[in-house]
């Protein structure tokens, strides 16, 4: 059963379509997360759910309900904003209960929920503070917090980490993950760090210029990216994609052919691109150089540690290989093969998946 | 001992200099001050030694002088609580409106102020005799009104823009509607600007001279008017006008001393991480 339902939204600021289209189904329980660059409409789309932006046209529901036109208060929602947006006139206990008290919750029970999330987010001491009298990441639970004593039936989290520094991102990454698992409410999670996507969601939802572009689990999109798009965004280092030609059951570069991982489905001399994970890409010993694919003349060798990641060209083109920790230097020539069933073909001209 | 006084005033040469500027431009305040105590023979007295009085503050007791120190209270009063009351969510509007015309609706209401308040006098002096609203405190007061509030709405509206929406969206969130979110949110948020703007408009309707003259002759003369009734055709009565003039001051500085420690706090701070 889903709880959040889009039908046709489109969102439209006069000439200029911030969200196209949209169709989703959001699972009961489950924790989404709406990834894209800045400007794809992933905040747009959420903030239409939460009731803040109108819709232009199509519809919302959650659960049963048809929303598209309530106000917020009348959604059942609970929001988390990416600068806390926390009242500052207010003390962190005060902040917490704000939400229960407009709603005339019995003080008695506000009491108990408070001290109940606080508890839950480590802040029963900080409770009597305002909140400049705190840290980034004590904000941030604060505006968890707010969200969470709230019984709401969505909670809605607008990049809510993108504030804080490296560390405290992933220790509060982490306790968002926690905290789903353990209150089991439906979560809808907008950002633009892929990593975060990876981690926290149980599905994602992949957004460019307003349209949605996948909508899978983190594996699936990972795995089997429905277009060069999100092919070359999910994934780090980034797939690499390289323009070739069908040749027969083949791909041709400038000089190098690939086996085809599809039969004769292609068009003969079509433009397509091909993509390959860096780590998919095998570094062939010299004993095995008849067999290699092509060649790869290092340009930059990045010593990551546990892995080393190469940059060159190979067949003309830029070529991201990453291999367990290796001695390599730059000006080396590897040969490489690049096997046929990690190959992701796209068409060139709609970038949309051929294999 | 030389270093530990200099620790102690580091910029001794700024502060010296602060000082006496300060005292210079106190100086007609102090002296108005004196002169209320000052007894009625010695009133330009230059020495510094007199024995205080309170003759003037008696004799102005005893004449028309409270009756028009009330009408000033409840002119200024009623002026600023209407010009806050219609102002202040006017303002909001304005901060937050997307309509059309938005800007120049807020110019309009500037426009109010852009002629000298002499060019409306002979209008309003003919209005208010038709309108039987001449020597009336409600005259008064639409006076009073239709100037602060061009003053209220464009001295709050920064104020409001300053609020991040954010914290109204969280207030909608959370179960606000939007008379909700402006009373329980924005406006505790503006509580600096609104005791400010507050004060100063009733300073300016407290300290009017002009339209009081004109528009008023017995009922509802306030108090700046009062002052010039002491200058007579026998002589001017100098200890009652400094007495009546310090009476009229005290109200404005008591409520600057206040709105000074408002307006220091910034409320605002802290709620969006910058």
């Amino acid at each position: 059963m889903s709880v959040v339902k889009l039908e046709g939204v489109w969102k439209r600021y006069g000439n200029v379509i911030a969200v196209r289209a949209v169709d989703l189904q959001l699972p009961q329980g489950g924790l989404t997360v709406f990834l894209g660059p800045s400007g794809c409409g992933k905040t747009t789309t959420l903030r239409m759910i939460a009731g803040l932006e109108s819709v232009s046209e199509g519809r919302i529901l959650i659960g049963e309900r048809d929303v598209t036109h309530l106000d917020p208060k009348d959604r059942n929602i609970a929001m988390v904003f990416q600068n806390y947006a926390l009242y500052p006139h207010k003390t962190v206990a005060e902040n917490l209960g704000f939400g229960l008290k407009i709603r005339g919750v019995p003080a008695a029970e506000i009491a108990a929920r408070v001290a109940n999330a606080s508890q839950l987010l480590g802040l029963a001491e900080l409770l009597e503070r305002r909140p400049k009298q705190l840290s980034g990441g004590q904000m941030q639970r604060v505006a968890l917090g707010r969200a969470l004593v709230r019984d709401a039936e969505v909670f809605l989290l607008d990049e809510p980490l993108s504030n804080l520094d490296a560390k405290l991102r992933v220790q509060m990454r982490e306790e968002v993950y926690k905290l789903h698992r353990r209150i089991g409410k439906s979560m809808i999670y907008v950002t633009h760090d892929q990593i975060e996507a990876m981690t926290l969601a149980d599905q994602i939802v992949i957004m460019r210029d307003g349209v949605v572009q996948q909508v899978g689990s983190p594996l699936e999109i990972f795995d089997r990216p429905a277009n060069a798009y999100v092919a070359g965004f999910v994934g780090s280092p980034e797939m690499n994609l390289l323009d070739m030609r069908a040749a027969g059951g083949a791909l041709a570069g400038a000089s190098c052919r690939l086996r085809a991982p599809v039969g004769g489905g292609l068009l003969p001399d079509a433009p397509i691109t091909v993509g390959i994970r860096p780590d998919h890409v095998v570094v062939l010993a010299e004993s095995e150089a008849d067999s290699a694919d092509g060649w790869l003349d290092v340009e930059v060798c990045e010593h990551l540690g546990t892995t080393t990641l190469m940059i060159g060209g190979f067949d003309g083109q830029r070529l991201r290989v990453l291999t367990p920790r290796s001695m390599v230097q730059s000006g080396a020539r590897l040969p490489l093969r690049l096997p046929a069933d990690r190959l992701h073909l796209f068409d060139a001209a709609s970038g949309a998946r051929i294999n | 001992m030389g270093t530990a006084w200099q620790r102690r005033f580091p910029h001794w040469r700024g502060d010296i200099a602060t000082v006496l500027l300060v005292l210079l431009v106190l100086f007609p305040f102090f002296y108005l001050i004196q002169m209320s105590f000052r007894p009625k023979e010695d009133i330009f007295g230059g020495s510094i030694t007199f024995v205080p009085t309170l003759e003037h503050y008696e004799a102005l007791w005893q004449g028309n002088f409270p009756f028009s120190f009330v009408n000033s209270v409840i002119t200024a009063g009623s002026a600023t609580l209407f010009a806050m009351v219609i102002g202040v969510p006017a303002a909001y509007a304005l901060s937050r409106a997307s309509f059309r015309g938005a800007r120049r609706i807020g110019l309009w209401i500037l426009v109010t102020r852009m002629a000298p308040p002499i060019a409306f006098t002979i209008p309003l002096f003919i209005a208010y005799r038709f309108l039987g609203l001449h020597d009336s405190r409600t005259g008064l007061v639409i006076v009073y009104l239709t100037f602060s509030l061009a003053l209220v709405i464009w001295m709050m509206k920064p104020f409001f823009d300053a609020v991040p929406r954010q914290l109204e969206e969280a207030a909608a969130i959370d179960g606000c509607g939007t008379w909700m979110t402006f009373l329980t949110i924005t406006l505790p948020l503006t509580a600096p600007g609104l005791a400010a703007t507050a004060v100063i408009c009733f300073i300016q309707s407290w300290n009017d001279f002009f339209f009081a003259l004109i528009l008023t002759r017995t009922q509802a003369s306030t108090a700046p008017v009062a002052i010039v009734g002491f200058i007579q055709y026998v002589g001017w009565e100098w200890g009652r006008m400094a007495a009546a003039g310090t009476l009229v001051m005290m109200p404005v500085v008591l409520f600057s001393i206040l709105v000074r420690r408002y307006l220091v706090r910034g409320l605002a701070a802290g709620s969006i991480k910058g």
